[in-house]
């Protein structure tokens, strides 16, 4: 019996057998161990990254709320909102903004996309695919697209009374990146770049 | 009654690999033959300490960050500030309550769960208790999924200071926003130093069969 059919649960560090081809949960603590494994998954994976990376620049760079008041339009990207934080006297505030919303969430589809790429293309994981698997581990909680988008929708209601606010084209941008990048994370479970047959 | 913690057995697991290979006694620094991550050890002590710490700067926090006004909005002259609480309440007259809920969940509750989670899942671990050890777990799991929502106020108001920039209105934020960015930031990192498998972590414990 080689180290290969083993398990340990990453939430109770109980051991247990590995079953393979079927959703696994801990015998213990009922932590989800592993999830039916899915051939296809990497191959649309990919797909999913590739299409985001573009969609989340665009998100960036075209505004996400507009008011088109009577003093001339105002329009607020992510980078604008940080800058804003840091001109009115809150640089430790405008840096966490900076980072949950856009630099983590830059780094997070990048990582994907070059991991992916790499696995797709048949080479063996080196000692780069487990840094940025460190990486990823790291910042995975601190890359808050979804967050920011449900910021934008209270921002949208609170002044819907008060000023001519309408959502920007980087709006649905950003909301498309979030979905195609949820939806590729299975493929990116660090494990699954070991395994034989992915 | 049988211990099939790994860390008792002397293997230990890769975080990232997955690969479960045989741990030196005493040793730090150790490396997944297989990937070469780090492997995570568990370090009771020093997670306890570190969780512990981090918690009691947030709880402290937590008071003045609903206390301090967190934005200032001018408009035509009159100035208007608000604290998170406030911030709510005006929502919640507006007419949108699920949004107002939904803030109020995120920016109140969520921190505050957080604390008290944390708070419980420590002096349970350090008793060792075997207390209820599948509800802590879950406990566990559910701050770490919706710790990271408290970030919805700073957002908020990053969007609002961004947008509301005319002759006639603006919006100024206050030092409320910037220490209740400092509790999210404290309580995400003590939800992340506290390590789970100290919850099972105890002289002799019991194994329930799976079901």
């Amino acid at each position: 019996m080689s180290a290969e059919s083993f398990l340990v649960c990453p939430d109770c560090d109980g051991l247990q057998r590995r079953v393979r081809g079927a959703r696994v949960l801990c015998f213990r603590c009922g932590a989800v161990l592993d999830r039916r494994p899915d051939p296809d998954a990497r191959e649309r994976a990919t797909a999913f990254t590739v299409a985001a990376i573009p969609l989340f620049v665009a998100a960036n760079v075209l505004p996400l709320v507009r008011v088109d008041g009577a003093a001339g339009p105002a329009r607020v990207t992510i980078l604008g909102a940080a800058a804003a934080l840091r001109t009115q006297g809150w640089p430790a505030l405008a840096l966490l903004v900076l980072l949950t919303g856009a630099i983590l969430p830059a780094l997070q589809l990048g990582s994907a996309a070059y991991l992916l790429v790499h696995a797709r293309a048949g080479h063996r994981p080196r000692s780069s695919t487990t840094w940025l698997l460190q990486l990823r581990a790291v910042i995975g909680a601190w890359a808050q697209i979804e967050i920011l988008l449900a910021g934008l929708v209270v921002v949208l209601c609170k002044l819907a009374g008060v000023l001519p606010v309408a959502p920007g084209l980087g709006f649905p941008c950003l909301a498309a990146a979030l979905l195609l990048e949820r939806a590729a994370r299975p493929a990116l479970e660090p494990r699954r770049f070991w395994e034989v047959s992915p | 009654m049988i211990d099939t913690r790994a860390a008792t057995l002397g293997l230990g697991a890769c975080g990232i690999c997955g690969l479960v290979s045989r741990t030196a006694p005493r040793t730090e620094h150790q490396v997944c033959p297989r990937c070469g991550a780090r492997l995570r050890m568990i370090d009771r002590k020093a997670s306890l300490a570190r969780t512990t710490g981090l918690l009691v700067v947030a709880a402290l926090l937590f008071v003045p960050a609903n206390l301090l006004p967190v934005m200032t909005t001018t408009t035509v002259g009159q100035a208007h500030t608000d604290t998170i609480l406030s911030g709510v309440a005006a929502l919640w007259r507006a007419g949108a309550w699920p949004l107002s809920i939904l803030v109020f969940v995120a920016s109140l509750v969520v921190p505050a769960l957080k604390v008290v989670v944390l708070g419980l899942l420590v002096t349970t671990a350090r008793r060792r208790s075997a207390w209820r050890r599948h509800e802590r777990a879950r406990l566990y799991r559910l701050i770490e999924r919706v710790g990271r929502w408290s970030m919805l106020d700073v957002f908020v108001m990053a969007l609002l200071a961004a947008l509301v920039r005319s002759p006639v209105a603006g919006v100024e934020v206050g030092p409320g926003a910037a220490v209740f960015g400092a509790v999210v930031v404290l309580t995400m990192l003590a939800t992340e130093a506290f390590d789970p498998r100290l919850i099972w972590a105890g002289p002799r414990e019991q194994i329930r069969s799976s079901p």
